[in-house]
């Protein structure tokens, strides 16, 4: 699975967190309040942990890039996608340094 | 609205609400991920979804001290309609007639005290919740009023001594509370029983008195 894939996983994921944790606030009654408190943790949990491999696996492909010398800066914020990224995802549109 | 009553509630939707425009962002324009792009991620994966599952834990946890939080399990109904009704005589009706117990008078009589007496309780509603998947939730009504019962009753009377002491000058006036002092204390003669001040709900019972209807 491509990190981008990873990202988007982990985005769906959290939105789902979101929406159960938000439930409670709704419906405060026995099953909405502990599913928002078990269920949807664990699931924004498991969101931040796949971004986190992400970021943790690009800093790393980068330091390797940057041992190895075949680093390049794709834009002007110094940082370098990864070379999985760059060979499975289609370049995307979007300004230097595009933020959202 | 009452939602607005609470910040908290406003806090959790608030975190939700912008840490979902950055990850819908996300989703619909596959950014590159460049170190703005993945701050930004930062904010939507972590910092604001923490911040709405904080507030969305104290507002839980408040939200089950509430009156209709305990009545949303079919078997509690009875209770929680008794506590609702303004011309209902039971204690559990008249305390929660008392603003110190109000809405969440179930839990003010119910809740152990303590250094962990929140923990212990919590831990306590969670038996709840597994008694209630595995042996109530498709009991009758009317079967559940004659089998649930107090599980510690002897404890109970520790939960009325926290506001009635037992040591004011006027409580020890009356002679029943004189005579009856040290069973009161040790639990031995409940405070809620007949003879004394009632059941706590007009259809409880103990274990021995149970009526057949």
């Amino acid at each position: 699975m491509t990190k981008r894939r990873w990202l988007d996983v982990a985005c769906v994921g959290a939105l789902a967190a979101l929406a159960l944790m938000t439930w409670q606030i709704f419906d405060p009654r026995v099953w909405p309040v502990m599913v928002a408190m078990s269920l949807g943790q664990v699931l924004g949990t498991v969101s931040l942990a796949a971004f986190a491999y992400v970021v943790v696996s690009d800093f790393r492909a980068q330091l390797r890039a940057g041992r190895q010398g075949v680093g390049k800066k794709p834009d002007g914020d110094g940082d370098l996608q990864s070379a999985t990224d760059e060979a499975q995802s289609p370049p995307l549109a979007s300004g230097p340094g595009g933020g959202l | 609205m009452s939602l607005l009553a609470s910040p908290l509630a406003v806090l959790e939707l608030a975190c939700a609400g912008f840490s979902a425009m950055i990850l819908v962002s996300y989703l619909a324009f596959h950014p590159p991920l460049v170190r703005a792009t993945k701050l930004w991620l930062l904010l939507g994966l972590g910092v604001f979804p923490i911040g709405a599952a904080f507030a969305g834990n104290v507002q839980g946890f408040e939200a089950t001290k509430q009156r209709s939080f305990c009545g949303s399990c079919h078997v509690m109904a009875l209770h929680q309609q008794d506590s609702d009704d303004p011309t209902s005589g039971s204690l559990a009706a008249r305390h929660a007639r008392n603003a110190m117990f109000g809405d969440v008078n179930c839990y003010v009589c119910h809740a152990d005290y303590g250094m962990f007496g929140t923990v212990m309780t919590k831990a306590g509603g969670m038996r709840h919740v597994w008694l209630y998947l595995t042996e109530y939730r498709n009991t009758p009504l009317a079967e559940a009023k004659k089998t649930i019962r107090l599980r510690a009753p002897e404890q109970m009377n520790g939960n009325c001594m926290e506001c009635h002491s037992t040591r004011d000058t006027v409580w020890l006036r009356v002679p029943d509370h004189r005579a009856a002092l040290d069973d009161v204390r040790v639990g031995r003669v409940s405070c809620a029983s007949e003879g004394c001040h009632g059941f706590a709900h007009p259809f409880f019972r103990p274990p021995g008195e149970r009526t057949a209807g």
